[in-house]
């Protein structure tokens, strides 16, 4: 696997770094992917995602997202999907022109699912949508990680920082966001659902914490097109399976066969465990020289 | 509406990989589970093994009857010396050896992804167990492990070495022990410059090797004042030889003291062995935890009947997380297990490994047993 480090420059000034990953002998016009990193993911924790499309002959490319864990700009802290879908469509753009395509393949996980939806829905620049674990309620997700529902609660009455899976995040970003954009609610799913134009997936789990099944049955239920978007259940994991990577091989067999747009019978190339052990170090560093070069 | 299909085991894998609850469910739960895992894993390696299968048979193992998972046909771990007992194909898989100090013939241990990806599963530094330790430490952020043995490279296949160098999954890590010399100099300089840094550092490796640092450090009157940013796990056998044997108490002790650690319970000894697919890591109070879809027995050595919680006997393992081979296992250890009565409050199982299985006693029925069983 070919690995390329840069940076962007995102409208506002702000840089988002990415990493490309390609076969060594790419074929021409095999799929370009765009993998947006969910809620307390790092671009190299879809590293065995890219080592396994890439080994299905697609370029892949990731991105560490602003305001968030990574080598991006900003911090987790001030996390918000402004500020992802800021980060996304900087990438999904500057791709489009390096491959020389009007559009890729976009995945997204979990909670960047939300503004994933959105920018397919809007910019026409995705030809394939893919949600793994995909947040369709935002608000409801929330509700379920803090106990709480603060998007609608007066600002000054918001706490001071609050706790979603070990990370601290100041509630007010995310509550000044839902002022101007409405992406935190279903039904602005279900209409940014509606407006697109390209095939649409979402992968879940059944026992799902923060996506309730009933949620994404609902909000899919309601989306009016002629090719409904569809939805993938997988058994017996809950928001965890990115963790788990025996359900993860399982379902990273049909994300690949969806996003790459492989055909039923066609055979899925799966690395091996050493092969993802080893691209774990490598990473880590491949991470550090690409903050440390910055600096230089 | 499509769905994913997964293996008849994934429910295995919820609990390695995505569950920490089951620490608070009964024994009596527990014990249901293990049976339901237990009879999916031995109708696989039945279906999938032919020499496990005629084990079975000739010990007239039914899997649609059986009561007790003490019943489960057991394979002397001697057996791993003699014979590739492969429930996958070889391709699909690699082989690990024992270190082969202790007897001088080495186990062979054939595992698949599946396999080795569950092993790692029960190490997992988000898992309660290691709670009280890492806290809400990023590991792969912030952590650092000064590991005290090979690459995996170097490990070559060797498997104790080669458990330890998974930490690599979850934290940046530096191996000490290249081209057969174990740097240890340089691993009290690369810990020195982590603590001023206020990093957080696992120091890891077979308790011979860590202990190696510690009393290199100790020599030199080299102290630290690391409190709770430091943290000790061992893992592997507690002699070079028949002479050397650490004392896992005083190791803990001189952790303590050279590192300036808050208290022994930062310092935690990991037990397994080749055959076996799960890890028994120790709480906070020096006891090994057995996950609930392991089932430990303890048996008479003189007659392989099951004996009660609290007597010591040979220990052996009903572990269903192995695909590629049966991980149902007469070891050659004594031990004995207590069940929930573990001051953690922890629920289930734990085990105290006592000794190995010495020459002098090859009268007992395990090594009768393995000698006499044939399989392959």
């Amino acid at each position: 696997m070919l690995t390329d480090t840069y940076d962007l420059k995102t409208r506002s000034g702000r840089t988002v770094a990415v990493w490309r990953n390609a076969p060594e002998e790419p074929a021409p016009g095999g799929p370009v992917v765009v993998v947006a990193p969910g809620f307390g993911q790092r671009m190299r924790s879809a590293g065995a995602m890219a080592l396994m499309m890439v080994a299905n002959g697609a370029t892949v490319y990731r991105f560490d997202s602003l305001d968030h864990v990574g080598i991006s700009d900003g911090d987790i802290h001030e996390f918000c999907v402004t500020a992802l879908y800021e980060s996304l469509a900087t990438v999904v753009e500057d791709v489009c022109v390096r491959e020389g395509r009007s559009r890729a393949t976009l995945v997204a996980t979990s909670l960047a699912a939300l503004p994933g939806v959105q920018y397919a829905a809007k910019e026409g620049r995705v030809d394939n949508l893919v949600l793994m674990l995909g947040v369709v309620n935002g608000r409801n997700t929330l509700r379920e990680v803090l106990d709480a529902d603060y998007l609608d609660v007066e600002h000054a009455t918001l706490p001071a920082q609050v706790l979603i899976d070990k990370h601290w995040v100041d509630p007010r970003p995310i509550h000044r966001e839902h002022k101007l954009v409405d992406w935190w609610d279903e039904p602005a799913t279900v209409t940014a659902l509606s407006n697109c134009d390209m095939p649409v997936c979402n992968f879940v789990a059944v026992d799902d914490d923060w996506v309730d099944i009933a949620d994404v049955r609902r909000a899919f239920g309601s989306v009016d097109r002629p090719e409904p978007p569809e939805i993938v259940e997988v058994g017996l994991s809950g928001h965890a399976l990115l963790r788990n990577p025996v359900a993860l091989k399982a379902m990273m067999t049909d994300v690949t066969r969806r996003a790459l747009a492989l055909g039923a019978d066609d055979d899925v190339v799966m690395p091996s465990f050493e092969a993802m052990v080893e691209l774990r170090g490598v990473e880590r560093e491949l991470e550090r020289a690409h903050a440390a070069g910055r600096v230089a | 509406m499509t769905v994913v299909e997964l293996s008849e085991t994934a429910e295995l894998d919820r609990l390695i990989f995505e569950q920490d609850t089951w620490w608070a469910l009964p024994v009596e739960d527990q014990a249901a589970l293990r049976r339901r895992l237990t009879e999916r894993a031995a109708r696989h390696h039945l279906e999938h093994n032919p020499g496990y299968r005629r084990f079975a048979e000739s010990v007239g193992f039914d899997v649609d009857t059986f009561t007790d998972l003490s019943q489960v046909p057991q394979v002397p771990t001697t057996v791993f010396k003699r014979t590739d007992l492969r429930t996958a194909q070889a391709a699909d898989c690699s082989l690990f050896v024992s270190s082969g100090t202790s007897s001088g013939t080495r186990s062979r241990v054939w595992r698949d992804d599946t396999t080795l990806q569950r092993l790692v599963g029960s190490l997992r530094p988000d898992g309660d167990i290691w709670g009280d330790l890492y806290r809400d430490i990023d590991l792969d952020e912030d952590g650092a492990t000064l590991h005290m043995g090979p690459s995996r490279a170097e490990a070559n296949g060797v498997w104790i070495s080669y458990v330890m160098t998974m930490i690599e999954m979850f934290t940046t890590t530096t191996h000490y022990l290249r081209d057969g010399v174990l740097h240890v100099a340089k691993a009290a300089e690369d810990l020195r410059r982590a603590v001023a840094g206020d990093e957080f550092v696992a120091i890891a490796g077979p308790p011979v090797f860590v202990a190696e640092l510690l009393r290199h450090l100790d020599d030199r009157d080299l102290r630290f004042n690391a409190g709770d940013r430091v943290v000790v796990i061992t893992g592997g056998g507690w002699k070079k030889d028949q002479t050397t044997r650490i004392d896992p108490a005083a190791l803990r002790d001189l952790a303590v003291r050279t590192l300036g650690l808050r208290s022994a319970e930062q310092v935690r000894d990991v037990f397994n062995q080749v055959e076996l697919n799960t890890a028994f890591v120790e709480c906070e109070h020096h006891n090994k935890h057995v996950p609930p879809w392991v089932e430990v027995i303890v048996r008479d050595p003189a007659d392989l009947t099951p004996l009660p919680a609290g007597a010591t006997g040979l220990l052996s393992y009903v572990d269903p997380s192995a695909t590629s081979y049966p991980c149902f296992l007469l070891s050659e250890d004594f031990g004995a297990i207590e069940v929930d009565r573990c001051p953690c409050g922890r629920r289930g199982t734990t085990v105290t490994p006592r000794r190995r299985l010495e020459a002098a006693t090859h009268h007992g029925c395990a090594l009768r047993l393995a000698t006499t069983t044939r399989l392959g």
